[in-house]
């Protein structure tokens, strides 16, 4: 914008060619630096490696039969993991001593056994959400801004409930054991970013779908509950 | 420095060369400028290659403008013939 006025300043008023010239290359470079994609990686290729990864923990649940659903679990050394316990009948009060379990694949809390699964969710990326975002915020930067996983997210809370609508989903997981525990992709990367916000597990309590938008309830854990 | 930061400094750095080498040489024509703006942004942005997300409008833009000053000159030099 400065390089077009300058430039029609410079011809029109100063009658300068030199400085229309220049007015004209800061548009140039002005419209150039505005078409080139901040990352040097495209989102899709992104998305396809993420995509990718999780073949991995489809086939870690299927191996350990995993029904149950996961519970996403506080940062531990910036990373944040899914405590995914293997009886569906397991206590949720579980969770906190999940928590100071051992950071190993297979584990026991409170003598029920489960998985820690670890999520294509980097730490950088986790660490990139500013102590003063708030959860939507942080949501969307991850899952809208960096990943392009979606073309917008809400979140609501309501007592210890939390709802995330995520619209214009650009994944779909044909991973159905992925699913059933950690709920869809985009799902699964917003219970990360929650625990990492809310800095308290999460239980995925429930998942809808319907075309592209995803409407996911979690529920946030107290140390009572 | 990525790849592209890289292309916008050496677009940066041939726009200053070619403005301040045409200044010095106290040239007036703004045809000159704009067909060496023109070939410098094609030359580096066929070089680096750089991902772009939609159309290149500067490009495009560009090569309308050069275009322009062919069909220009081309037309001169068949008027003084």
């Amino acid at each position: 914008v400065f390089g077009a006025l300058f430039a029609e300043y410079a011809f029109l008023m100063l009658l300068s060619v030199p400085l229309t010239a220049l007015g004209i290359s800061c548009v140039v470079l002005g419209v150039t630096t505005v078409l080139i994609p901040g990352s040097p990686i495209p989102a899709s290729n992104i998305r396809s490696m993420i995509k990718g990864s999780c073949i991995n923990i489809e086939a870690l649940l299927e191996e350990f039969d995993a029904e149950g659903r996961g519970v996403y679990l506080p940062p531990r050394d910036g990373k944040v993991f899914v405590y995914v316990p293997l009886e569906t009948s397991h206590s949720l009060s579980n969770v906190w001593q999940a928590m100071e379990a051992p950071t190993r694949v297979v584990t026991e809390v409170g003598g029920e056994p489960g998985l820690m699964v670890f999520l294509p969710l980097s730490d950088d990326m986790l660490s990139s959400i500013g102590g003063d975002m708030k959860a939507e915020e942080a949501l969307s930067d991850i899952l809208v801004k960096k990943l392009e996983f979606l073309e917008s997210v809400k979140e609501a809370e309501s007592g210890d409930k939390v709802v995330v609508r995520m619209s214009g989903s650009r994944v779909g997981t044909d991973l159905p054991r992925f699913k059933k525990v950690l709920g869809s992709l985009p799902t699964s990367i917003a219970g990360c970013v929650l625990a990492f916000v809310f800095n308290k597990p999460l239980a995925l309590i429930e998942e809808e779908a319907s075309g592209r938008v995803i409407t996911a309830t979690f529920e946030v854990q107290t140390k009572n509950g | 420095m990525d790849r592209q930061k890289l292309y916008i400094m050496t677009l940066v750095i041939v726009f200053s060369v070619v403005t301040i080498g045409l200044t010095v040489y106290n040239d007036q024509k703004l045809e000159e400028y704009l067909s060496l703006y023109s070939a410098g942004y094609f030359i580096i942005t066929a070089l680096y290659k750089p991902r772009k997300k939609r159309f290149d409008i500067a490009g495009a833009g560009l090569f309308l403008v050069l275009s322009c000053i062919v069909v220009i000159k081309i037309l001169d030099i068949l008027a003084t013939i």
